[in-house]
């Protein structure tokens, strides 16, 4: 028994000389010790300088910049993936072990705030004069609760964009992105008369839907007023009111006039560019970031022809026209336990990655930045980007549902738009379950 | 009774040869695809590349921080396969071999571990590590992997070692072994057979597993291949081919494991039915 | 119960011989699983504020269609996968061993290989195969001149749910047949040579001696497949992400879905609990079925 005592403790010994090498690196989350100068920041984010997406690198680039800037500030970076970093941030909120700054959602806000875990950043955003009003209309209130900010948005662009090819349409005789929605469902008809896939539509991550289509749809049925209600949960709205039923039933209407490629629920959303890159679809419908990779990824013939427009004005709709969901996707959350002169060095490095500087980066990297940036005209942008930029000056950005709504409502509603595109589901219906978990 | 003619033989044999070769597919699918470029495979998924792109070996290293992330896999994965073996074994030589008071229950437990969803504990455990200081240490991965893979292990050396007979450890005791050298030097030889099975499924365990490599780890030197694997999924936007490289890299050792044990597998079954 | 011998060491020796695996053990897996517990008897949102909510979570679970359906679903997985990984596995074993089969060796080197790999890669690679366009399957089918077959595999709600089971079926024949070729190497040849002088075929063979003989391992079988596809994930998520709708939804993906999507870890702890309580369920009514048959 000695024996074996004796060889348990040994390995032990050897694993944990093994192993010594690799600690020694303590610095983790809490904001103790700031002695002096030095001051060390702990950020968590899911930009991957190698994957080139624009935002995030540029971001990284001004992240550099302020730490050449700034040799007293160290700043410990966590990198995660994107779809890791939600998990990874939800578990961190969990034990109370969050990062100083760290990057939320707009429908994360409200949990965050909940549990005292995020800092009020209004002052913040008044400290530097004018900065407040320098973003994007629309592009905070993702963070806002009561009125208050709690993030501080990077991108802001919008989650609605339809890519076309004209070469097609020319082909199958479209001479120009139809003006009004009945146009817009006769030229689905014509293409699929002429055997093309209208809309390539990937939605089995099950946003896309979401966001790319019902929060544009939506509000132009239901107008401004409606979503406000529902946020303020008076009683005033609900989601079966028959504009959302409508909005909805827009999209049903895409589905039946089969707009859509028969796997659109098997698909993601890059497989949903790659139809249309093959030339297998007309159209696809996301977010301005699709923009980098079509630029990218695209065979030369498909790039030239491809242009941008939005949904066409719906007739008999109630609410405004001119009108594309967008904002902020992501912001800067500063942990609710940071003080002192960390605080400050922590102002200076999200300053640093928000302002109009980082705007004009984000911008020629080829997204939308949150705040607005001057004398476009003068840079060197890609055409995608220009003709982007320049669609998104007559249009006034709507909220992006997914992005604000709660996730158990959102869950909900991505889960029906996907069984009501293949008709397991009525407009009604879907609207209908909807409003059951908004009423819970 | 004739109820397979030659023709029904033949036929078996081709089904049988095609299910075989849909196991190697996937492989030589993964493989081939590293080689082509993002556009190539997204306009033709299953084609063989027109032009082979060996860069992609080396971006996905970069991308994916393999050449970081490798040692640590091998390094976490060895030492629980080790420990889950070591434990198992002895685990398993007790309950099998005597009867004590709870002997009944702590199998019980130990069963139940095979049963328990490893989403659902992502949370408390993280809480726990981080209570008592565990999270982001070199040796944080082993723990979870040690007793989750211990379950499956006890079962089969458990099953495994009521077969031996009896009077093998009462002959190897009159001869003055100790009962750690009975398990070990005796009882252990025996089972390898069953050993490669465990060997083989606790390394698959613990190289492929991910969920808590994600959340116990914090620090990058001490990720593992898993994590590194996600690296290559943006916000909107994948890279297949780099990822499949990476997917190869990461895959080749498992199956130089698998083949170097499952030699020993087939041994201990035709020496069983020589023996016979 | 055991006899007592000559070669057992005293009860506390045994215990120090157990102690480190189940320290180990009751750390990692047990502690948590209290805490889990726990939890589920609060509304809590991750962070410092925990609501007690007494039994809420478990009478909204019980009312929760959602997670009742992802049961199914899992029910339908484990049935599919007795049928399938239990059944291919044991004829595959059986076929083996007869003289008529060829490449042997290739056959048991190389049907456990899916085993080997990660289940991200597998669904990955089967959402390529079933892919609507350029899947491997509908232009197989196209070929063979059966395009009235060709489906929409992942997206129709009354297949897919065969559809994502046929994938991890076919992962992990290869472990079953290990297990059932070396139960089956334990049968002692004498009992086949009794028979043969008896002038019985091989397959009668089969049917009276190894299956027979072979019946506590398939309860082991069974057992393991009913514990392995209760936690089911990332196959299915990978393929259809759970959809459409969550008609290919798990519980595994569901209790994910509502701690780290909703936020919810409370109730998410609660779901794991529910499951939990039905994998124990179902192993225990598989178990006393087994032992009525055995009567």
């Amino acid at each position: 028994m000695k024996a074996f005592i004796l060889k348990l403790t040994l390995f032990v010994a050897i694993v944990s000389l093994l192993t010594a090498c690799g600690s020694g690196d303590d610095n983790a989350t809490g904001s103790e010790n700031q002695d002096g100068d030095d001051v060390s920041i702990s950020l968590m984010h899911y930009y991957n300088k190698e994957l080139g997406e624009p935002a995030p690198t540029a971001q990284l680039e001004k992240l550099d910049e302020f730490a050449a800037n700034n040799p007293d500030v160290t700043i410990n970076q966590e990198i995660q993936s994107h779809d890791n970093y939600e998990t990874k941030v939800k578990t961190l909120a969990a034990g109370d072990e969050l990062p100083d700054v760290f990057l939320i959602k707009g429908s994360m806000t409200q949990q965050f705030l909940e549990n005292e875990q995020v800092m009020n950043l209004d002052a913040f955003l008044n400290e530097n004069d004018g900065w407040q009003d320098q973003f994007v209309d629309g592009t905070l209130t993702p963070f806002q609760v009561d009125g208050s900010a709690y993030g501080v948005p990077i991108s802001g662009g919008a989650t609605h964009i339809v890519y076309y090819n004209q070469a097609i349409f020319d082909e199958v005789g479209i001479e120009a992105f139809p003006a009004t929605w009945d146009e817009f469902l006769a030229a689905i008809d014509t293409l699929n008369e002429n055997d093309v896939t209208p809309i390539a539509l990937g939605n089995k991550g099950k946003w896309v839907l979401n966001s790319s289509y019902l929060s544009t749809l939506g509000n132009r049925y239901t107008g401004d007023e409606w979503f406000n209600n529902i946020l303020a949960n008076n009683g005033e709205a609900a989601f079966t009111d028959q504009p959302f039923i409508d909005a909805l039933g827009a999209i049903n209407q895409l589905a039946d006039r089969g707009a859509f490629n028969e796997n659109m629920n098997s698909i993601d959303n890059s497989e949903q560019q790659a139809m249309y890159m093959n030339g297998k679809a007309a159209m696809f419908i996301e977010g301005d970031w699709a923009a980098g990779s079509i630029s990218s990824n695209a065979p030369e013939d498909v790039l030239e022809n491809t242009h941008v427009a939005i949904f066409p004005a719906i007739d008999d709709a109630g609410g405004n026209q001119n009108t594309v969901s967008g904002g902020g996707g992501w912001a800067y959350a500063i942990n609710a336990d940071v003080t002192g002169e960390k605080l400050e060095a922590i102002k200076d490095m999200i300053y640093h990655l928000t302002n109009e500087d980082a705007g004009k980066l984000i911008l020629e990297k080829g997204q939308m930045p949150a705040i607005k940036v001057s004398g476009t005209e003068d840079m060197d942008l890609g055409r995608l980007t220009r003709e982007i930029l320049e669609l998104l000056e007559d249009n006034k950005y709507v909220p992006i549902y997914d992005t604000i709504l709660e996730p158990a409502l959102i869950e909900e509603m991505n889960n029906n738009m996907q069984i009501m595109v293949i008709d397991q589901v009525t407009p009604e219906e879907a609207a209908e379950n909807i409003q059951k978990v908004y009423s819970k | 009774m004739k109820w397979l003619t030659p023709l029904g033989k033949t036929i078996v044999n081709i089904l049988l040869l095609m299910f075989s070769l849909s196991a190697v597919f996937p492989i030589i699918w993964m493989l081939y695809s590293s080689f082509k470029t993002q556009k190539e495979f997204t306009l033709n998924t299953i084609s063989l590349p027109e032009t082979w792109q060996f860069s992609n070996y080396i971006e996905a290293i970069q991308v994916g921080k393999l050449h970081e992330y490798f040692f640590n896999s091998v390094y976490i994965s060895l030492s629980s396969v080790f420990l889950i073996i070591f434990l198992g074994f002895i685990i398993a030589y007790m309950i099998a071999r005597f009867s004590f008071p709870g002997r009944k229950v702590i199998y019980i437990l130990f069963m139940f571990g095979m049963l328990i969803p490893i989403h659902g504990l992502l949370v408390p455990i993280f809480i726990e590590f981080k209570n008592v200081g565990l999270l982001n240490k070199p040796y944080t991965l082993i723990l979870p992997y040690v007793a989750f893979g211990l379950p499956i292990v006890i079962f089969l050396f458990e099953s495994f070692i009521k077969q031996i007979p009896k009077e093998i450890d009462e002959a190897a005791i009159m001869d003055g072994c100790t009962t750690f050298q009975v398990i070990f030097k005796i009882i252990f030889p025996v089972a390898s057979p069953v050993i490669a099975t465990a060997v083989i499924l606790s390394f698959l365990t613990a190289w492929n597993e991910f969920p808590f490599a994600l959340v116990l780890i914090q620090d990058e030197a001490l990720r593992t291949l898993p994590v590194g694997l996600t690296n290559f999924n943006g916000q909107y936007t994948v890279n297949y081919p780099q990822m499949m490289a990476a997917m190869s890299i990461t895959v080749l050792p498992v199956l130089l494991i698998y083949l170097a044990f499952y030699k020993k597998i087939i041994q201990g079954m035709t020496a069983g039915s020589v023996k016979g | 119960m055991k006899t007592k011998s000559a070669i057992k060491p005293r009860n506390s020796k045994i215990y120090l011989y157990l102690l480190p695996g189940l320290a180990i053990y009751a750390f990692v897996v047990l502690v948590p699983l209290v805490m889990a517990l726990r939890y589920s008897f609060f509304d809590w949102s991750g962070g410092p504020n925990m609501d007690f909510i007494g039994l809420d979570n478990f009478v909204a679970l019980i009312q929760d269609d959602v997670f009742w359906q992802s049961f199914r679903n899992n029910l339908f997985i484990i049935i599919m996968s007795i049928i399938g990984q239990v059944g291919i596995a044991f004829l595959i074993a059986v076929l083996l061993t007869r003289s008529w089969v060829k490449w042997k060796q290739f056959h048991r080197t190389v049907i456990f290989i899916p085993n080997v790999l990660a289940a991200v890669i597998i669904g990955f690679l089967w959402s390529m195969i079933y892919n609507h366009d350029y899947g491997l399957l509908n232009y197989s089918l196209n070929a063979a001149g059966l395009e009235s077959w060709i489906s929409p595999w992942l997206d129709d709600p009354s297949i897919v749910m065969t559809s994502v089971t046929i994938p991890i079926v076919w992962q992990f024949v290869g472990f079953y047949l290990i297990i059932f070729m070396s139960a089956m190497q334990n049968i002692p040849d004498e009992l086949y040579e009794a028979a043969k002088i008896d002038g019985a075929t091989s397959w009668k063979q089969t049917w009276h001696i190894t299956m027979p003989m072979l019946k506590s391992t398939f309860r082991v079988a069974i057992m393991l497949c009913i514990a392995g596809n209760m936690k089911v994930f990332d196959h299915i998520f990978v393929m259809t992400g759970g959809g459409p709708g969550s008609s290919s939804t798990v519980m595994a993906q569901y209790a994910y879905d509502v701690s780290f999507n909703r936020f919810e870890l409370g109730y998410g702890s609660a779901v794991s609990i529910g499951m939990l309580a039905l994998s124990l369920g179902l192993i225990l009514i598989s178990q006393i079925i087994g032992r009525g048959e055995k009567e």
